[in-house]
């Protein structure tokens, strides 16, 4: 009894922390603009998710680097999403409650088919509740890091292999906070990690990945419903049967939460192409290269491999969209938002000259 | 160019999503239906291709920045909004032949077409993707028995163990129990002569041996007591001195 209602717990904290949160910090974010995607609500959710998610980089890298404990970056970060959350509610809860109406009304007024599509999202994930999938390679190194960290207090300096203590981190993981982030989620919510990844996040992720998809197909369609609804559809068998390599973005990823990339993959990229499209489209303002920037900083903490794609798919979109415009002032901009990235590619070629300077090994 | 092939080859297999991509491309150009945000969204993936994955120079620069893993460069992928681009132009395709007034027999057959072709070109994953669960921690069973016999039975806080090193055993207990430390490889150790061995040269509280092996039976208990069993493991503990 007392193991349920502590898993019940669990979910509540999960669902406050990647389903409030969120929403409220993006709802601050967005109240400035006067984008239509402002009334969207899985619009504002992903602008505060991608903000939350690069707080946690910014707390983490030099947390990691100073050799702190877990329980100070717990401490920190949990003092930053406080004071966001209290800025949001004191300056935007007509705003959040306007946005939650609009939503409601939106859900309310939904076509019936809607109810297949949620099916062909949520059965897979009540059907993999019973299965798991195969762990090898690299899925068991981030498990294992993730649970050391809760256990050991400490960002990343244990040997993975063993379980024993180590006195160095590499690149990879000193640069990139996700791990800390899910194992943040790990100590809030009081759930272990294993359980928090394959049986809980699915349920947040799997939907908001095709949530997204929807996103971008009401950006494409301009809200045709019909066309959006066939879209939804096609995309559901299109990654149901893209499993030819382990590589396209499929349903494997979809449920492979604890794996920074798929993170990567089906949330933070998707969303940084609608992003950048949106804006370039519209003509982006100073608040909105601020967010590109943040953007930049939430793919940096998924993977290193993230602070490529950012640069690269922000600079090819801001250089197609300054042809077709004729503002070449984006492509100037855009490059000026990607600075965190470069800052840390370089971070990343140097790492062992900046260890040796921070006298890290002691 | 063989960084190219490879990463193509790799990537795709031998499935058709490539020759539906190209197709679902060019649909998206040259359909006048489809808006200008789409077309603008399949330019974009065509410079990705042509400008960055598909392109010999920046591959061969790209892949120094993963450290020479090129499978580890298979992410450029994600660049493309693959599924985007794909459910796209085949709605684009599909509405394009089939308006709402058109009867239901035409639209179902439409798209039953649509879904085969989909079928045909992809794979789904197989069974060995996913494997049966035996607890709330989706580990192997005897992995998750050992770890709580071991926690039951330590002296230490951080209990030092020699388990099998199988990707079951010893990465399921350091998925997890995080207090257990897993000093050595205890399917290394084939009789009594390097048991022994092991125990003058290293430091250990618990050892765990299959039950289908010979060792079990010739454990001395003045050394090691039984504290547990699993389906296929004997756990053994150290007797103090």
């Amino acid at each position: 009894m007392i193991a349920i209602l502590k898993i019940v717990f669990g979910i509540v904290c999960v669902l406050v922390l990647l389903g409030v949160c969120p929403f409220v910090i993006g709802v601050l974010l967005s109240k400035k603009t006067s984008h239509d995607l402002s009334y969207n609500f899985i619009y504002v959710y992903m602008l505060g998710l991608m903000l939350l998610v690069a707080v946690s980089e910014v707390i983490g890298v030099p947390l990691t680097l100073m050799k702190a404990s877990f329980s100070t970056y717990v401490l920190i970060y949990s003092g930053v999403l406080i004071l966001l959350m209290l800025l949001a509610v004191l300056t935007a809860r007509q705003r959040m409650a306007e946005l939650l109406k609009i939503t409601i009304q939106s859900v309310k007024n939904a076509d019936r088919r809607w109810g297949w599509i949620l099916l062909g999202v949520f059965l897979p994930i009540l059907l993999l509740e019973f299965r798991t999938t195969y762990v090898y390679g690299d899925d068991k190194v981030y498990l294992a890091m993730v649970n050391d960290i809760v256990t050991s207090n400490r960002l990343y300096l244990t040997n993975i292999e063993t379980g024993g203590t180590d006195g160095w981190v590499i690149a990879k993981y000193a640069l990139s906070s996700y791990w800390l982030w899910i194992a943040y989620l790990v100590k809030i919510s009081k759930v272990h990690v294993l359980i928090l990844c394959k049986t809980i996040l699915p349920f947040v992720f799997v939907p908001l990945g095709y949530a997204l998809q929807g996103l971008l197909a009401s950006y494409l369609f301009k809200g045709e419903q019909r066309k959006i609804w066939i879209f939804m559809f096609l995309v559901l068998i299109f990654t149901f049967f893209g499993g030819f390599s382990t590589y396209p973005v499929t349903y494997r990823f979809y449920t492979w939460v604890w794996q920074s990339k798929a993170f990567l993959a089906i949330i933070a990229v998707p969303f940084m192409f609608l992003y950048c499209s949106y804006i370039y489209e519209k003509g982006p303002s100073f608040r909105d290269y601020v967010f590109l920037a943040i953007m930049n900083i939430a793919m940096s903490s998924t993977t290193l491999t993230g602070t490529g794609l950012a640069v690269a798919m922000s600079c090819v979109l801001s250089m197609l969209y300054a042809v077709l415009y004729k503002r070449l002032r984006i492509v100037f901009y855009t490059i000026l938002t990607c600075i965190p990235s470069f800052f840390i590619m370089v971070f990343y070629l140097k790492y062992a000259a900046i260890l040796e300077k921070i006298n890290f090994y002691g | 160019m063989d960084i190219v092939n490879f990463l193509n080859t790799t990537f795709y297999r031998d499935s058709s999503y490539l020759v539906l991509t190209v197709l679902c491309l060019i649909w998206i150009l040259v359909d006048s239906k489809c808006s200008k945000r789409g077309k603008r969204m399949a330019v974009y993936a065509i410079l990705c291709y042509f400008g960055i994955i598909w392109n010999p120079i920046v591959a061969s620069y790209g892949v120094v920045f993963f450290g020479e893993d090129m499978y580890a460069y298979m992410r450029i992928f994600y660049l493309i909004p693959l599924m985007t681009i794909l459910a796209y132009g085949a709605t684009s395709f599909y509405t394009h032949c089939i308006s709402p007034e058109d009867e239901r027999r035409k639209k179902v057959i439409y798209m039953l077409l649509l879904v085969c072709t989909i079928m045909i070109s992809g794979k789904t994953y197989g069974k060995s993707m996913y494997r049966d669960i035996h607890n709330i921690y989706k580990i192997d069973q005897d992995a998750y028995e050992i770890s709580n016999i071991i926690m039951e039975n330590k002296g230490d806080e951080r209990p030092i163990a020699w388990v099998p090193k199988t990707e079951d055993i010893w990465y399921g207990i350091r998925q997890y129990e995080g207090h257990i430390i897993l000093e050595g490889d205890s399917n290394t150790i084939t009789d009594r002569t390097e048991l022994y061995q092991a125990m003058r040269e290293h430091e250990f509280e618990f050892i765990v041996f299959p039950k289908s092996g010979k060792l079990c039976a010739q454990i001395s208990e003045k050394l090691f007591l039984e504290v547990g069993q699993t389906e296929n493991y004997i756990i053994y503990k150290k007797v103090e001195s």
